[in-house]
C-alpha cells in the first residue's frame, strides 16, 4: 500500500509539472525546456527556509513563488525576443544556469552534497508525517491545479493565449496585448512548477542539483506529448502513464540478468507506439 | 486506463504472495542499473553476490533483489517502496550519499536496515538508526599523497576536481594542508558534463604536480587535455578508487589509490567481471557480510537487536582493509592508500 | 461613422517603394472599391491602415484623429475591421471561438473573470446565422473548406460591429452561390452607413458594390472617383485592364 501511495504522491507532484508546462507549451505554444528551473527554485526555496530557518512549508511556498516570479519575469523579457526552435534552446540556457548556480552556490545550496532533513509540511501544528496524509495535501494542490489550468482554458485569456499561439499578428489586429499575455501565463506556470518542487522536497526529505537537470524539462515534456498538448487531463494521464509504466515493468517477470535494460527497452517501444497510433498524444487537441 | 490498474494490482497480489521460503531473508539493492552509473552498480553487485556465495552453513538463505533506481532520488524511492511493499525486504542497499539519503525515510518507517557504498568523506552528520553508510578514508589519501608529493619534492601542485559529491571541498581541505605544509597547492573545480579544460589548465599555470579528482569520462577528458597542453605524464596523479584491472589511465601517470580487498579476493572479482571499482566491490562485500552476520547471529524478527549488533561488530579487519564504526554511524575503511606508478606500487620510505 | 484621410504615405521594403506620396481620402459611410495590378499597393495602404506595417512618412487619419502610424492592437478601440487575403484563422479553434475572438475582453484581469456568456453568445448565434455556418459552429475552423473559412473570417469582421472595414478580396476563389451571399452580406453593411474599403480583381462586383474606386499602380494614385468615370479612364484601362 505505502507503494502505491508513494507513486500516488509522485504521480500528484508531477501531474502539477505537467498541467505547468502545458500552460506554457500546449496553450500558449512557447516551447519551455526550462521549467526544471523553476521546479529546482521551489524545491531549494522551500529546503533552504525550512530547514535553515524553521518556516512553514507554507509559508516556503510563497517564498518560492516569489523568487520564481522574479525569475520568470527577467528571463520571460529575454525568451520574447525569440520564437520556435530558438526559445527551447534559450529555455533550455535557464535550465542549465540554475543546475550550475545550485550546484556551486555552495553557501546557499550545500552544492552537490544536498540538503537533507526537508521537513514535512504542517498545519496549525498538526504534522502531515504520514504518507497517506501527504498524498492528501498533493492531491488537493493537483486538484487546484487542475481547477486553475481549466479556469483559464475556458476564459478569454485562454482563448486569447491560444490565438496566439498559432497567430500572434493577428491576434494583436484583435486587440490582444501578445506581450502581455505570454508574460503573465509564463510567471504563472513557473509558480505552478514551484509548488511541485516545494512538494518534492518535503516528500522526498532530501534534495541535490542533479534532480534538476535538463532531462527533467525533457522528461515533462515527453509527459506533456504522450498525454496530450494543451490538455488539462492529458496532463494528468500522461503523468501517471509515464511514472507507472516503468513501475509496471518491475513486476513482469524479466530475467535478473537483463530485467533493467529490457525495462527501459519494453517503455521506450510503449512510447514510440504511442507516437505512431496517436501522433497527437493521448488527449491532444492539434500536434506540435 | 482500468486494465492498467487492475494489471498492476495482480501483480502486486502475485509477488506478495511468492512463495519463498520461511527461511529465507531478502536483501533489497537499489542501484544504477541503466545509465551512465552503471558501471558502479556491476561493481557493487559483484560484492553483494560475492558475500552472499561465501557464507555457506547459514541458518537462513539470503536472497539478493535488484531494482533500478537510476541513479535519480524519486526512482529510487519509489524503487525502495517496492522492495518494502512487495518484497519484504530486511535491508535496502544503495549507492552513494545522495540516494542513501533519499532513502532513509523509507527505511526508518519500514524499520529495516539502510546501507549504503559512497564515495565521500565521512560526514560528520548522524546517520539515522537504522542506516550504515562506508566509505574510504579520505585522510588516508590526504596522507598518503602529501606523502608522495614530498619525497618527489614537488613545489607546487594543481588539483582539478569535479564538482561530485565530496571531490571539490575535499580536494580545497587537500590543498590547505598541501599550503599548510609549505607547498603551494590550487584547486579548480569543474561542473559534471564539462568538456574543454584549457581554462583550467591555463589558471594553473605550470605547476610541479596535477592531483585529478573526478570519475569518466570527465575524468580521461582532464588527462587528456593535460598531455595535449605538454604536461609529462609523470607530474599526473589521479586520485582512483580503481584498482580491478588497471591501476593507470596511460602510461607513466600515477594513481593514489587504497588497497582494496586481497589479491585473491581481487583476482576472483576481475575473472568473472569486466569492472574497475574495486573499493565499492569491496565494501558491498563488507556491508553484506556484516548483515548476513547479524541475521545469524540475532535472527531476523528483531531488528533493534540487527542494528546493536551491527553496532558493535563493525569495527573489525574486513576486506576492504580495516573497518571502523564512527560515533556518527558512518562506517570508515581506514585501508593504506598507496602510490601506483604506471600500474605499479611505488615503496615511498615513510 | 468614420473615414479615413491618407496623406503622403509612403512605405519601402528595400529599394521597392510600395507606396509611394500617397494622397487619398476614403469617404464617410461609403463603400470605396481599392484596383489595381497585382504589386500596385493595395495590401500594402491595407496593411498601413490596419499598423501591420509603419508608414516611412506621411499621415494616416481616422476621423478626427491623425497618426503617424497605427498600432494594431488598437484596431478594435478605433472600430475598425478588417479581413485578410489568405484568410487568417486560428486553426484549432472552433468557429465559435474565432467569433468569440474578436468580441472578448482583451484586457488581462477583464480577459480572466471572462467566460462564454449570453450577452456574447447571443451575438455570436446572430453572426452565425448571417453567415450560414450555424451547423458547423463546434468544428475546428481547420476543418472548415475554403469558402466556409472565408464566410468565417468575414463573420469574425461582422460580429464587431465596427465603423470601418477592410476587406482584402473577400470573393476570391468562391464560387457563385457564396459570391451571393458574401454579396448580401456587404450590402447590408452599405445599408448601415459603414465605411467599407474593398480589394477585388472582379470588375462586375466592383462596380455592383462600389459608391466610390481608388485605382493604384506601382504604389501611386492612378484615378479615383465614381466607378463610371474611373473605368472609363483610358490610363486605367491601359494599366490594369491590358486594354
Amino acid at each position: 500500500m505505502e507503494y502505491l501511495i508513494n507513486l500516488g504522491i509522485l504521480f500528484c507532484i508531477y501531474g502539477v509539472l505537467a498541467l505547468s508546462l502545458n500552460m506554457v507549451v500546449g496553450m500558449t505554444g512557447l516551447l519551455s525546456l526550462g521549467h526544471a528551473a523553476f521546479f529546482g527554485i521551489g524545491a531549494y526555496a522551500t529546503a533552504i527556509v525550512m530547514t535553515g530557518f524553521g518556516i512553514n512549508f507554507f509559508t516556503s511556498l510563497l517564498i518560492g513563488a516569489v523568487i520564481n516570479i522574479a525569475v520568470a519575469y527577467i528571463v520571460g523579457r529575454i525568451l520574447s525576443r525569440f520564437s520556435g526552435g530558438y526559445y527551447a534552446i534559450v529555455s533550455a540556457g535557464l535550465a542549465i544556469i540554475v543546475y550550475s548556480l545550485l550546484l556551486n552556490w555552495k553557501d546557499l545550496t550545500n552544492g552537490p552534497l544536498g540538503i537533507f532533513g526537508i521537513p514535512k509540511p504542517s498545519i496549525s501544528g498538526l504534522a502531515i508525517d504520514s504518507n497517506a496524509a501527504f498524498l492528501g495535501l498533493a492531491f488537493i494542490i493537483l486538484v487546484a491545479i487542475f481547477v486553475l489550468y481549466r479556469w483559464i482554458d475556458k476564459s478569454s485569456y485562454g482563448r486569447g493565449l491560444k490565438a496566439i499561439r498559432q497567430d500572434e499578428e493577428l491576434a494583436t489586429v484583435m486587440g490582444y496585448p501578445v506581450e502581455q499575455f505570454k508574460n503573465i501565463i509564463f510567471l504563472l506556470s513557473a509558480v505552478v512548477a514551484g509548488i511541485a518542487g516545494a512538494l518534492f522536497a518535503s516528500y522526498i526529505a532530501f534534495i541535490d542539483p542533479s534532480t534538476f537537470q535538463i532531462h527533467e524539462s525533457i522528461f515533462l515534456f515527453t509527459i506533456i506529448i504522450i498525454g496530450g498538448l494543451a490538455s488539462s487531463v492529458g496532463s494528468i494521464v500522461g503523468a501517471l502513464i509515464l511514472l507507472s509504466l516503468p513501475e509496471v515493468l518491475r513486476f513482469v517477470g524479466l530475467p535478473y540478468e537483463t530485467a533493467a535494460q529490457l525495462q527501459q527497452i519494453i517503455y521506450g517501444l510503449a512510447l514510440i507506439l504511442i507516437m505512431v497510433y496517436r501522433p497527437r498524444g493521448l488527449f491532444g487537441k492539434y500536434r506540435m | 486506463m482500468k486494465k492498467l490498474v487492475s494489471v498492476l494490482c495482480a501483480m502486486l497480489a502475485l509477488s506478495a504472495c511468492e512463495k519463498d521460503d520461511a527461511n529465507t531473508i531478502k536483501i533489497g539493492a537499489v542501484l544504477p542499473l541503466t545509465g551512465s552509473n552503471a558501471p558502479f552498480a556491476e561493481a557493487i553487485e559483484a560484492g553483494m553476490t560475492a558475500a552472499v556465495t561465501d557464507k555457506t552453513n547459514t541458518k537462513y538463505k539470503y536472497k539478493i533483489v535488484f531494482e533500478d533506481g537510476q541513479a535519480q532520488a524519486a526512482k529510487s524511492v519509489s524503487a525502495a517502496q517496492k522492495l518494502v511493499s512487495a518484497d519484504k525486504v530486511k535491508a535496502i542497499f544503495s549507492h552513494t550519499n545522495a540516494i542513501g539519503r533519499a532513502i532513509a525515510p523509507v527505511t526508518e518507517s519500514a524499520n529495516i536496515l539502510n546501507l549504503n557504498v559512497t564515495l565521500e568523506r565521512e560526514t560528520t552528520e548522524p546517520m539515522g538508526k537504522t542506516s550504515f553508510f562506508q566509505g574510504p578514508s579520505v585522510e588516508n589519501y590526504h596522507a598518503t599523497f602529501m606523502h608522495a608529493m614530498k619525497v618527489n619534492k614537488v613545489k607546487s601542485v594543481g588539483i582539478i576536481a569535479q564538482n561530485v559529491g565530496v571531490s571539490c571541498p575535499g580536494a580545497k581541505v587537500l590543498a590547505e594542508k598541501l599550503n599548510a605544509a609549505g607547498i603551494k597547492a590550487t584547486v579548480e573545480c569543474f561542473n559534471p558534463g564539462e568538456r574543454d579544460f584549457k581554462a583550467i589548465i591555463n589558471k594553473l599555470n605550470k605547476v610541479d604536480a596535477y592531483m585529478v579528482s573526478g570519475f569518466p569520462p570527465e575524468s580521461d577528458i582532464v588527462l587528456r587535455a593535460l598531455y595535449t597542453s605538454g604536461v609529462k605524464p609523470e607530474q599526473i596523479y589521479g586520485q582512483a578508487i580503481d584498482t580491478g584491472k588497471e591501476l593507470a589511465l596511460y602510461e607513466n601517470t600515477n594513481c593514489v589509490t587504497p588497497t582494496l580487498g586481497t589479491p585473491e579476493f581481487i583476482a576472483r572479482i576481475n575473472k568473472d567481471y569486466t569492472l574497475s571499482n574495486m573499493n565499492l566491490t569491496s565494501a558491498a562485500y563488507d556491508l553484506v557480510t556484516l548483515t548476513i552476520d547479524a541475521f545469524e547471529n540475532v535472527g531476523a524478527d528483531n531488528m533493534d537487536a540487527v542494528y546493536e549488533y551491527i553496532k558493535t561488530h563493525a569495527t573489525r579487519d574486513c576486506m576492504s582493509g580495516k573497518c571502523k564504526l564512527l560515533p556518527n554511524g558512518f562506517i570508515v575503511n581506514e585501508a593504506e592508500w598507496r602510490t601506483y606508478h604506471d600500474g605499479k606500487p611505488v615503496v615511498i620510505e615513510k | 461613422m468614420k473615414g479615413i484621410e491618407i496623406t503622403h504615405l509612403a512605405k519601402n521594403f528595400g529599394g521597392l517603394r510600395a507606396v509611394d506620396d500617397l494622397s487619398v481620402s476614403i469617404a464617410t459611410g461609403k463603400t470605396t472599391g481599392l484596383i489595381g495590378p497585382n504589386g500596385s499597393g493595395k495590401t500594402t495602404l491595407m496593411n498601413l491602415i490596419s499598423g501591420l506595417y509603419k508608414p516611412d512618412c506621411g499621415t494616416i487619419t481616422i476621423d478626427d484623429k491623425t497618426f503617424d502610424f497605427i498600432e494594431p492592437i488598437k484596431l478594435r478601440e478605433l472600430r475598425i475591421a478588417r479581413t485578410f487575403q489568405d484568410g487568417r484563422l486560428i486553426n484549432q479553434l472552433s468557429v465559435d471561438d474565432n467569433l468569440l475572438l474578436a468580441i472578448a475582453e482583451t484586457g488581462l484581469l477583464k480577459s480572466l473573470h471572462q467566460f462564454k456568456n449570453q450577452k456574447m453568445m447571443v451575438r455570436v448565434d446572430a453572426t452565425l446565422e448571417k453567415i450560414g455556418l450555424t451547423a458547423h459552429r463546434y468544428k475546428l475552423a481547420e476543418e472548415l473548406s475554403y469558402g466556409q473559412r472565408k464566410l468565417l473570417e468575414l463573420g469574425r469582421a461582422l460580429i464587431q460591429d465596427a465603423d470601418i472595414y477592410l476587406l482584402d478580396e473577400p470573393f476570391s476563389g468562391l464560387f457563385a452561390k457564396r459570391v451571393e451571399h458574401v454579396l448580401g452580406l456587404i450590402s447590408e453593411l452599405k445599408q448601415q452607413n459603414k465605411t467599407v474599403v474593398i480589394i477585388e480583381h472582379n470588375m462586375g462586383l466592383i462596380k455592383q458594390l462600389s459608391d466610390h474606386i481608388i485605382v493604384l499602380d506601382h504604389g501611386s494614385l492612378l484615378a479615383s472617383g465614381d466607378p463610371d468615370t474611373v473605368l472609363q479612364n483610358k490610363s486605367v484601362q491601359q494599366a490594369y485592364l491590358g486594354v
